[in-house]
Order: structure tokens, then C-alpha cells, then sequence
């Protein structure tokens, strides 16, 4: 999966990006639930994404 | 206090997974995956000494235990309320200064506080080879 349609579907959960940090960026809902996504160039791997979008999708803001 | 993250590779990426606070990070080189790692603890409020035990482990020193905790408990709660989780001998008060790592955890604390998330977890005393 393309880094931009993470991002486009982490705020399509009413996710924020909170803060960047060397090598990653921390999104949440607002509400104390956090996932950091890395900031390595390239497709984000499968897995990855997945268990990156089932918090977002337990977890809506 | 220590953990550890299972590293693999997959298609061009180099993924770690840190079954401990069910997190997972990503690079494109093994060469930077453990310190992608450590930025990923840090971006929780862990510090940690990191280093490669082989080329599939990463073992992390946590230097404060308490910040661990914190995030472990934090995680497992997810979107249920204190009061959801506050049970007798543990008050929403006392679960809450945990998870902001407040207050240090005993082993006995800390498995009632597993227990109350309903939490399926094991905790592992290991002798370090001398």
C-alpha cells in the first residue's frame, strides 16, 4: 500500500498526525489512542499497514 | 526490565514487530531497522538500549520500567473508560497514575492490572548468561 493512501485512510478515521520524530509519525484519534507510522520512503508493507488500520478502525476519533 | 522485537523481511522492507505493546515498525535496510526500532519506543516515551541479538531479535534494555508499563497498560485499555477497568483494591484513580507512569508497578501490580484489562500475558524471568 502507497504511504498517501495510509494517510488518506488514517483521516478518514478522524485520525491526526500528532507529532513527526526522526524516523516516524505519530497519528491518533485525540482521545489517548496512538500508532506510529514509519517514515521509510516507499510502499508500506502489507502487514504494517494492516495492523496500523484495524487500530485506527477499533478506534475512530 | 527487558524486551524484545522479531524482525523480518518482507517483499523490499525490513519489518519489527514488538509484540509486547503490539507495535510494528518498517525500513528498507537491515541495517537501520534497529534504530528505527528505538525511534519507534521513543515516539512512546520508552528509552531504550537496543541491540541485535540475531537476525531475526532485537533485545531492548527499557531504562525506565515504569514508562513501559504505562504504555502497556495505556494500549490495552484502548477506548474503554477507567471506570470500565477499575475493579476493587485497583480505583480508577490508581489505575490512571500507572498508565501515566506516575507510580511504579510491583510484579503483583502489575499482573492485577493485566488481569483487570483482561489481558492475555506472561510475564518472563530470565537469567542473563554471565
Amino acid at each position: 500500500m502507497k504511504k498517501s493512501e495510509l494517510i488518506l485512510k488514517l483521516k478518514g478515521y478522524g485520525w491526526k498526525l500528532i507529532e513527526e520524530t526522526k524516523h516516524h509519525s505519530k497519528w491518533g484519534n485525540g482521545m489517548g489512542v496512538t500508532e506510529n507510522v514509519s517514515r521509510s520512503p516507499g510502499e508500506v508493507p502489507k502487514y504494517v499497514a494492516e495492523k496500523i488500520l484495524k487500530k485506527a478502525r477499533e478506534n475512530p476519533a | 526490565m527487558f524486551i524484545t522485537a522479531k524482525v523480518w523481511k518482507e517483499d523490499d522492507s525490513w519489518i519489527a514487530e514488538i509484540p509486547s505493546i503490539d507495535g510494528v515498525t518498517y525500513c528498507g535496510l537491515d541495517e537501520d531497522i534497529l534504530d528505527y526500532v528505538v525511534d519507534y519506543m521513543k515516539c512512546l516515551d520508552i528509552d531504550v538500549e537496543a541491540r541485535r541479538e540475531s537476525d531475526s531479535v532485537i533485545a531492548m534494555k527499557v531504562l525506565e520500567p515504569r514508562t513501559l508499563i504505562a504504555q502497556i497498560l495505556k494500549r490495552l485499555r484502548g477506548d474503554k473508560t477507567l471506570s470500565e477497568v477499575a475493579r476493587k483494591g485497583m480505583t480508577r484513580t490508581m489505575f490512571h497514575q500507572y498508565e501515566r507512569g506516575s507510580r511504579d508497578a510491583s510484579l503483583a501490580t502489575f499482573s492485577k492490572l493485566l488481569s483487570a484489562l483482561g489481558a492475555d500475558f506472561e510475564i518472563v524471568v530470565r537469567r542473563n548468561a554471565q
